[in-house]
């Protein structure tokens, strides 16, 4: 089959080769890849942050596409068949441990050390991917299957942070960083009533796409004040803040948080990564910040895709960028050159 | 400080308050690394305030109910002041808004700077709150010195 193997550190970071197709092992499922999503953790991975990655690792952790055929011990939960539509979670949690006992199955620890594309298993760069059956979930009819593969990522990262931090009708938002995460976050807190919804950016092709998605204001930092244009719409502050760029510092979210609001931070930074709070305003104002990782496989990927079959939010809408697999390299090179809203790579 | 009162706000009251900052030591030490100008915005002042404002100004037909004063803070001093009949003209590193009656409040000392700050009766329009946190001292300081300057309030 043709996969994208990582070659090293430095650019091109893929090659494109023919590699054997996997075959299903007990429990798993083999998928026919249809998309991938390009994700900026990939740089990360790509860049050794997350630790070494052996060269000939097939990374693509966005993925969506159609089951091919089931390995033996299959027990199927879903009732899938083969040729159905599904999309694969970069989250592969036991199942059974307490985290996954009481739905926190993204800090499943043996999630932690498999995650297809980043940690441990190959990912969907390619024509076909055996996976953990746990990581399978079903789409709907009607759902467009290429444009679907950021649901596995972007939308399943937005959506978990959002739920976390407790949006919902009427919740003002400010998403600082409208990259995918950051735009997804936007579609659907849209689609969840939050409102007003400020998207804080420095590109503003990113923040046309962020008043297409459902914005309803925008603020370039690098033009004007975003402290005092946010003031003026939130001059209490905002209940939530989405810190979804890559490098997270806190120091806006900081400044525009409600009191008793949130802080919620998805943008995963680099290993020497840090940010400093100022305590005082932090206690009295009964600020919370917490950190949130990926999603709930099986709890809220069938929520998103609820909410993308239902109409609520058009995945179509996201994906500004589609590339052939022989074009991988250059769509990591646009990502790192800030091009994309959300690129996706087809393979089928 | 002489027996003269001034109006609250107008131009003469801003430049006794600019010269009794530079009057306290007090303040001098504790706004020491301050180093932004700062626009104090008054949102509805009462009508018969603004047209003794603006009688005193030589203006008429003053329609603005938001008057602003502009002081020039560096290092624990003041170097001068402005003021504005219309508040929305007014620019600064930092800008503070609050209606009338907090300002009155405050310089009469019945409230507490740093607790109108963080409760946001006094709004940051513009610049850090986090910073302005860290000069709470200096804020005291100020509002201090402010009860110092005679004051007339005509409402």
């Amino acid at each position: 089959m043709k996969a994208a193997t990582y070659k090293g550190p430095s650019k091109p970071y893929l090659e494109v080769k023919e590699v054997p197709t996997p075959k299903p092992g007990p429990g798993e499922i083999l998928v026919r890849v249809a998309a991938t999503g390009i994700c900026h953790s990939d740089i990360h991975l790509f860049k050794g942050d997350f630790g070494p990655v052996r060269e000939g690792f097939i990374p693509g952790h966005e993925i969506s596409g159609w089951v091919e055929d089931f390995g033996p011990d299959v027990k199927n939960p879903w009732g899938l068949r083969k040729g159905d539509p599904v999309i694969v979670s970069w989250i592969v949690p036991d199942g059974i441990c307490k985290y996954c006992a009481s739905g926190k199955e993204n800090y499943c620890p043996a999630a932690a050390g498999r995650m297809p594309g980043l940690v441990g298993i190959n990912g969907g760069h390619a024509e076909y991917i055996t996976i953990p059956e746990i990581a399978v979930i079903p789409l709907e009819k009607g759902v467009d299957i290429y444009y679907a593969a950021p649901i596995a990522c972007a939308y399943g990262t937005a959506y978990h942070a959002l739920r976390e931090a407790g949006v919902g009708p009427g919740t003002s938002l400010v998403v600082i960083g409208a990259g995918g995460v950051g735009l997804s976050a936007i579609q659907l807190a849209s689609a969840m009533g939050a409102y007003p919804i400020i998207a804080v950016d420095i590109r503003d092709f990113a923040l046309e796409k962020a008043k297409e998605l459902g914005a309803t204001h925008v603020i370039n930092s690098t033009k004007e004040d975003p402290i005092s244009r946010i003031r003026d719409v939130l001059p209490d502050g905002a209940d939530v803040i989405h810190e979804a760029r890559p490098e997270p510092d806190l120091k806006l979210s900081m400044e525009v948080v409600a009191r008793a609001g949130t802080i919620v931070v998805t943008g995963l930074g680099g290993p020497k990564s840090t940010f400093t709070v100022n305590v005082l305003p932090f206690v009295i104002n009964g600020v919370r910040i917490m950190g949130s990782l990926g999603y709930r496989p099986r709890l809220d990927l069938p929520e998103i895709i609820k909410l993308v079959a239902s109409g609520k939010v058009d995945v179509r809408k996201l994906v500004s960028h589609t590339y052939v697999p022989e074009q991988i390299n250059e769509a990591y090179e646009n990502l790192e050159r800030g091009l994309h809203a959300r690129a996706i790579v087809k393979w089928g | 400080m002489s027996s003269e009162s001034f109006i609250f706000p107008s131009p003469q009251w801003a430049e006794a308050f600019c010269k009794a900052l530079n009057e306290n030591p007090e303040y001098r030490e504790a706004a020491k690394d301050w180093v932004w100008d700062v626009v104090f915005v008054a949102t509805n002042v009462p009508s018969t305030v603004v047209n003794a404002i603006a009688q005193l100004m030589g203006l008429s037909g003053v329609t603005s109910n938001a008057g602003a004063m502009k002081f020039k803070l560096r290092n624990g001093t003041c170097q001068g002041s402005e003021f504005y009949i219309d508040a929305s003209k007014a620019d600064a590193d930092y800008i503070l808004e609050a209606d009338y009656s907090l300002w009155k409040d405050l310089i009469q000392g019945k409230v507490d700077p740093v607790g109108a700050i963080l409760s946001r009766k006094i709004r940051v329009k513009k610049g850090s709150f986090l910073t302005l946190v860290q000069f709470s001292s200096a804020a005291i300081k100020m509002t201090n010195t402010a009860m110092k300057v005679p004051t007339k309030f005509l409402a």
